[in-house]
């Protein structure tokens, strides 16, 4: 039987994005054997700010205190994935997460229990939970409109200084911009690549010498987020003391350099993970349940990598780009379980004719129904199986790009199905060590 | 300010006209409530028709459609491809319909080679197996926008000048006719007064509300047709389908992808003119019996426009899509306005004559004694503007030139270079080189990811400070009007490319949050 040939695992989780990876952590912190499956390049996207809930479509300003505005959810947006696992979930699933990036040297910080607005390029704010640490110095510059020199280099296609000193005016008064030479060969490599030769101190020295020459007496000194992959804390550290002022990093466009700390934060965190059995960078082709809690998933690797068996799986394969939706002309599908999909009736219901409609486009709700553990359930409510979980964006009732809930809901459901399959397992938190032996 | 002719509407017609006249002598203004082909003349097909399509509705049109094309073909070749048409018939099609083509064909002169399925299936590989019978016709394509920014820049070099924005307020009569016309131009609406000696209304749809400002009012029929592009080319040739003109029903190459069309929808009047996803469903479906990729292909956006029809006033039989499509030449002198002439209907292949028409009329109202010349001289490429095929040549080893030029827009390979003309270009238009203006004189925007990310990356290398201050307005408004395209060919992978643009621009700049949308 094909099926001998397949790797054995507690749980296998399918998709490699925000959630993916949480869920594979949080399962190997309940000590659950776990296999993760899913493109590494899915965090690419993420633009490594976490919001947790940072506005209420229909509302004029965005929220202050997500904790307040999560209340407000479970009156005004029932079904909607944050309202399921209780705020004390919520605080948990970040916290966690938290202290494994920062175990990795990749530190999030914010005002407390509050928001944050993080200025993007454009001039607009984007409220946010917690950002990078390497961040905080700007946002704190701009709330007290110090005075920041905010640099881009030739060749950085997708970051304008100028543009961004312009867009925020008088909001950001103190802001003035330059550009500095491109380095290397092809001025258009790219932040990673730019990012990477910045963890060598030679490098990061020659570009503090030329910064250093721009700068004028008591400014901060903003770049966009390039400085360094690993360890972004140290480098900037070290930055600082060379430059001799505060310095600080801006998010940038997808593909984002913070959205790469952090894949490579969890996968340096797992690998330590004794319980994490595999990390398959491929895609998972086919799904099938042989029982409430026994799944065979066929990946398009070869062996050993091409089967995988499982008492539980976590479908945190994302929407369309992450191929966990397939949006065709006749309606919505979930490809791998052929899980029914709550979405509007009709094709011409899926967007508003504004892209910017500030109540969001009904298919930006549509996704998979689940019960409070994550579970996807059929039309009457039921879960289709039992240890069949689905978090992050996957979600009906989400649409994290108008509630500014994307890490929110990734991070507080791959919690939630982490518990329920630990649960499932007859494994609480003690026992891991325990297993371990 | 005075000159001889006033033209309203800066499509094919109008621009031709001013070249017509340039080339006879006389000057011209051409004035738009948009910029160049903000009409009919921006949103076709770009099918330069052999004149088949219309043999057994309107022979006349199929036969002046037939001597135009073969003009163009050999005087604006660079606006042209000459790619050669099929007509196909596919199982079920009406068989006298196909058995009366190739008479039908030769009555109007017009070359048409019949050939059997399998051959077709050889020339065009994606033709649908149903294929039961083809005819080779000397359909071709044509680039709509470059013809008007040709036309009107020969103009220009001799004397005529344009103003984009420039909407008609009102005419002063006097007992001639017109003598006086209040525009109003650009941004702020700022009031000009135009002292013309002839107006042309070569408003296309809205000509029949130009010509009621003047008190000579007229009806047109507005019939709304969707196309959508496909992401890659599907065929050599432009493909139609051998039966009564009905929807998706052509699919017509246009450089890198085929343009699949059209519907014909009665509009009661021109509010805002937006496909739909069920139009786009249609033509899919009906395209792909001809050619079943079609059901299966990436589509990047797809658009609407109107089909000014002139109505004489009684119904027309069979529908709009049989109304004449041969062009009208008003000339008001009846109804007290003599020196205004309306010119509408008619198609973008045969534009030229409408504008050698209209400028005969105009030498007999000026008593000027003109050949048209436009039948005879080349029509010549207007460098600055050309809208090249810019697969940027230093990428391709073609260019010695190693000056760093960052390619803007990657999915249509457009560097800053080529953009920075442009904007100069649009300057000297009298046009705001805006994102809007600089990717209707590029192919900016227009590749797949239409807009995502060089409506970012043109800000930074080519507005100024002053600019950038708006450039969240800016790109919303841009993203804004490629969306009404994208909309409805949503889904596969087009809409995961939508998932990342929105992501962008909601997710991440939060360009819809209201807290973030002061300017509105």
């Amino acid at each position: 039987m094909i099926e001998e040939r397949a790797i054995h695992v507690d749980v296998a989780v399918i998709g490699c994005g925000l959630s993916g990876l949480a869920a594979a952590q949080f399962a190997a912190d309940k000590g659950c054997t776990a296999a993760i499956v899913g493109a590494s390049g899915a965090t690419d996207f993420c633009s490594g700010l976490f919001d947790l809930l940072g506005a209420l479509p229909g509302e004029e300003t965005p929220r202050e205190d997500p904790w307040q505005a999560l209340e407000k959810l479970g009156q005004r947006f029932p079904a909607h994935p944050l309202h399921k696992p209780g705020a004390e979930s919520v605080a948990r699933a970040l916290e966690r997460f938290g202290d494994v990036l920062a175990s990795q040297g990749v530190e999030y910080t914010g005002f407390g229990g509050q928001n944050v607005l993080v200025p993007t390029q454009l001039g607009t704010l984007r409220p946010a939970y917690r950002v990078p640490a390497t961040m905080w110095p700007g946002i704190k510059t701009r709330t007290n409109n110090a005075p920041c020199l905010i640099l881009d280099m030739e060749g950085m296609k997708d970051f304008d200084a100028e543009g961004m000193v312009a867009a925020l005016g008088e909001s950001w008064a103190g802001a003035r911009s330059d550009t500095l030479p491109g380095v290397g060969r092809d001025p258009e490599a790219g932040l990673h690549l730019l990012a990477r030769s910045l963890e060598n101190v030679r490098n990061l020295g020659e570009l503090a010498r030329s910064v250093r020459s721009r700068l004028r007496e008591g400014e901060a000194v903003g770049l966009p987020a390039v400085l360094g992959i690993h360890d972004p804390d140290g480098i900037k550290r070290r930055f600082q003391e060379m430059v001799g002022a505060p310095v600080f990093e801006i998010p940038t466009l997808p593909n984002p350099v913070p959205g790469a700390r952090i894949r490579e934060a969890v996968h340096n965190s797992l690998r330590q993970e004794e319980a994490l059995r595999t990390m398959i960078p491929g895609r998972v082709l086919r799904g099938r349940a042989r029982g409430e809690n026994d799944f065979l998933l066929q990946t398009d690797r070869r062996e050993p990598e091409e089967l995988i068996r499982s008492s539980a799986v976590v479908l945190a394969s994302g929407r369309f780009l992450g191929h966990g939706l397939q949006g065709e002309r006749e309606g919505l599908r979930e490809p791998l379980f052929r899980l029914p999909v709550a979405q509007p009736e009709t094709r011409s219901a899926w967007h508003s004719p504004d892209l910017f409609h500030p109540e969001g486009h009904c298919l930006d709700r549509a996704g998979l129904e689940t019960d409070t553990r994550f579970r996807p359930v059929d039309w009457q409510g039921r879960p289709i199986y039992s240890g069949l979980y689905a978090i992050g964006s996957i979600l009906a009732h989400a649409d994290w790009m108008r509630f500014k809930c994307g890490a929110g809901v990734c991070l507080s459901s791959a919690w939630v199905a982490a518990e329920g399959i630990a649960a499932d397992l007859g494994l609480c938190s003690g026992e891991k060590e325990a297993r371990r032996k | 300010m005075q000159t001889q002719v006033l033209i309203i509407g800066a499509g094919v017609t109008g621009t031709g006209l001013a070249r017509d006249l340039a080339l006879r002598g006389i000057a011209s203004l051409v004035a738009d409530k948009g910029d160049f082909n903000s009409g009919a003349s921006g949103s076709n097909h770009g099918l330069l028709h052999s004149g088949a399509r219309y043999v057994a509705a309107d022979p006349e049109a199929a036969r002046e459609c037939a001597e135009e094309s073969a003009l163009l073909k050999r005087l604006a070749q660079h606006c042209v491809e000459d790619t050669g048409g099929l007509f196909v018939a596919v199982r079920g099609d009406e068989e006298r319909y196909i058995a009366e083509f190739p008479g039908l064909c030769a009555a109007c002169g017009i070359e048409a080679e019949e050939m059997s399925p399998e051959k077709a299936s050889e020339l065009e590989p994606v033709l649908s197996a149903d294929i039961k019978a083809a005819y080779c016709v000397p359909d071709g394509a044509v680039e709509p926008f470059r013809l008007s920014l040709d036309n009107m820049a020969q103009a220009t070099e001799l004397g005529a000048d344009f103003w984009p924005f420039a909407e008609v307020q009102g005419f002063e009569m006097d007992s001639e006719g017109i003598s006086r016309v209040r525009l109003a131009v650009g941004e702020d609406g700022e009031t000009r007064t135009v002292e013309p000696r002839i107006v042309v209304n070569a408003a296309g749809p809205w000509a029949g509300r130009v010509a009621a400002l003047a008190g000579a009012p007229f009806d047109m029929l507005y019939s709304k047709g969707t196309m959508a592009v496909t992401a890659s080319r599907m065929t050599q040739r432009v493909v139609n389908r051998l039966r009564h003109p009905a929807d998706g029903d052509i699919l017509v190459p246009g450089g890198h992808v085929s343009i699949l069309g059209t519907t014909s929808v009665h509009l009661p009047d021109l509010g805002t003119i937006a496909p739909t996803v069920r139009e786009v469903d249609a033509l899919v479906r009906e395209g792909g019996r001809m050619l079943p990729d079609l059901e299966r292909a990436r589509y990047i956006r797809a658009y609407a426009g109107v089909r000014p029809i002139y109505s004489s006033g009684g119904q027309q039989a069979g529908g709009e899509r049989s109304a004449g499509r041969g062009f009208v030449l008003l000339d008001h002198g009846e109804e007290g306005v003599g020196n205004l002439l309306s010119v509408t209907g008619g198609k973008l292949t045969t534009y030229r004559l409408m504008a050698e028409k209209c400028a005969d009329r105009i030498c007999e109202l000026l008593s000027v004694d003109a050949a048209c010349r436009t039948h005879l001289e080349p029509l010549p490429p207007f460098e600055d503007g050309a809208r090249l095929e810019h697969r940027a040549p230093e990428r391709i080893g073609l260019s010695t030139d190693r000056t760093y030029d960052p390619l803007l827009c990657e999915c249509e390979m457009v560097p800053r270079s080529h953009l920075s003309r442009v904007a100069d270009t649009s300057a000297r238009q009298h046009c705001r080189p805006d994102l809007t203006a600089l990717r209707l004189r590029s192919r900016m925007g227009k590749g797949p990811c239409q807009g995502t990310f060089c409506s970012i990356r043109v800000p930074k290398y080519l507005f100024d400070e002053e600019d950038k201050r708006k450039q969240a307005e800016w790109v919303r408004d841009f993203l804004r009007e490629r969306w009404k395209g994208v909309r409805p060919v949503l889904w596969g992978t087009q809409l995961a490319q939508a998932e990342l643009t929105q992501g962008m621009h909601c997710g991440f700049f939060s360009l819809e949050a209201p807290w973030n949308r002061g300017g509105e």
